[in-house]
């Protein structure tokens, strides 16, 4: 339970974060706009190669994903740069609750901005989805949501060692899914050794799950894409919670848990 | 402007990389946006666009060096307490920020060398390089224009409380619009007029066709446009520089962050 009560703690502290970065207003008026046209510029790509059918995959694929895994794993290393690192290591509770937490906030954050950037990019090219899976399109984003995100507590649990690396790891993430999650081409179409990779990476399940949600396909499929998302996200906490532990002991043995300058 | 001012502001560029590596990032990430892109051309078979992907990961990287993290030299110096030092120097501080701009936009210009690898090696696409001398003045002319971007940026940023929302704002259209990886004629008509106001939309251009076999033609005027475009803007943002840093001396703010 007490892990529970630190990590929401933690989370009302990543929201003081959050609020640092955006407002409402700057949320949808810089952000949204960023994730809108970033989206926009690759499903154009359909448009340049003549072909609906990779505009509309990319569109699937790219605006549904904007966005998720941003941040997160780079917010694991605040509170090293703000020097209260030490006293989580030194906590009965250890760091991974705290971090955890604090950085979920990024997550959640993923969710309506996903949705947004989905329903604008729609609505500019023109493309209808069927009405009949609006009610099951929010709760499949929050379950890639929540892949994306244990795989960030895993990063952010690796960079807590190499701080100094926090956006690059992050930006290689995204790149990553990006290209090897279905996100932009099947993962079919890579070699065998890249698709292996791809099966435990998050939202390639989830993302798949969609695709054949909005093809209106079998409930089968998109159930069991959705629980392959979520059992993927918890391997990738379940090994971020052995990392944060492996670190934090190594740190107090070594004395490598010192103040990181932001 | 001096030439020891010149190799001073450069060598405290440099140091400053050699101690965050994170002021270069972009250089390690955006570049693999070659493998995104490239995937899609390579599945739709038409890998004969991989001009087009290489184009894109190089503008950007220049991009973001320029937006995010050539932005960030004025903020980082009033953070580091560098500033009130730099300003009471007999030289002219927008020569400082210049000189470090160019550099780290410039710098961008290994993100070139690097997509073009990645269609190589990982693609096994060969991006043969029609007319050099013409790419070689476009991948110049854009560190240029970007380097005098970052200074209106870096200026306009030192100002603002919240860097962060600006870049935001900025970044996404400025890729979108200025066509880096979509022609901009494949864009919906009602968002294709605001493009040539962008330099990217020159440079891409220029870059994209300089790496197909068909001649380029128009190019005073299109260079015109690429540079034009930076220069005016490096000179609104030497004014607006002296206008900050005015401000922060007649509100006493220049050391605070």
């Amino acid at each position: 339970m007490s892990f529970v009560r630190v990590f929401l703690q933690a989370l009302n502290l990543g929201t003081k974060d959050f609020g640092d970065f955006f407002t409402l207003k700057s949320f949808l008026g810089a952000w949204m706009v960023r994730m809108i046209t970033n989206a926009l510029m690759w499903v154009m790509l359909g448009q340049l190669l003549g072909s609906r059918e990779t505009l509309e995959y990319l569109l699937v694929g790219v605006a549904i994903t904007t966005g998720v895994g941003s941040t997160a794993a780079a917010a694991s290393t605040w509170d090293r740069s703000g020097g209260t690192y030490p006293l989580l290591v030194v906590s009965p509770m250890g760091p991974a609750a705290a971090t955890l937490g604090r950085s979920s906030i990024w997550a959640l954050s993923w969710i309506p901005s996903s949705i947004l950037t989905f329903a604008v990019v729609c609505w500019i090219i023109d493309w209808r989805f069927p009405l009949a899976t609006l009610a099951w399109l929010p709760l499949m984003i929050t379950v890639i949501c929540f892949g994306a995100w244990g795989m960030c507590g895993f990063l952010g649990a690796v960079i807590g060692g190499v701080p100094k690396l926090r956006n690059i790891i992050n930006n290689v993430y995204l790149t990553v899914l990006m290209a090897f999650s279905g996100i932009s081409v099947p993962v079919a179409a890579w070699p065998e050794p890249i698709q292996a990779l791809a099966q435990i990476l998050p939202i390639t399940h989830g993302l798949a799950a969609i695709r054949v949600l909005l093809a209106q396909g079998p409930a089968e499929a998109v159930i069991r894409g959705a629980l392959l998302e979520i059992l993927v996200g918890f391997g990738w906490l379940a090994l971020a919670l052995f990392t944060f532990r492996r670190l934090a002991d190594r740190g107090r043995a070594d004395g490598s848990i010192d103040y990181v300058g932001g | 402007m001096s030439l020891r001012l010149i190799a001073a502001a450069a060598r405290l560029q440099l140091r400053l990389i050699r101690r965050d590596i994170e002021t270069i990032s972009p250089l390690f990430t955006m570049p693999l946006s070659t493998i995104v892109s490239m995937a899609i051309f390579v599945e739709s078979g038409r890998a004969d666009l991989a001009g087009y992907a290489i184009c894109a990961s190089f503008l950007i990287t220049v991009g973001q060096m320029a937006l995010f993290n050539s932005s960030e030299v004025i903020t980082g110096d009033r953070s580091q307490q560098r500033l009130e030092l730099l300003i009471a120097a007999p030289q002219p501080y927008v020569a400082i920020v210049a000189v470090r701009t160019l550099i780290l936009t410039s710098m961008g210009l290994i993100g070139f060398i690097e997509a073009w690898l990645i269609t190589h090696f990982i693609f096994g696409v060969t991006v043969q390089i029609h007319h050099p001398i013409v790419l070689a003045l476009a991948l110049t002319a854009t560190a240029l224009s970007a380097g005098c971007t970052a200074v209106l940026t870096a200026a306009l940023f030192s100002l603002t409380t919240n860097v962060r929302t600006v870049q935001n704002a900025v970044n996404g259209p400025f890729y979108l619009l200025g066509g880096v990886l979509v022609p901009t004629r494949f864009l919906p008509v009602w968002l294709q007029p605001f493009s040539p106001f962008i330099f990217f939309y020159w440079s891409a251009n220029l870059v994209r066709d300089s790496l197909a076999p068909a001649p380029v033609t128009d190019l005073a005027a299109r260079f015109g446009w690429l540079l034009g475009l930076g220069l005016l803007t490096g000179l609104v943002g030497v004014f607006v520089m002296q206008r900050m840093l005015n401000q922060l001396r007649r509100s006493g703010k220049m050391g605070l962050a």
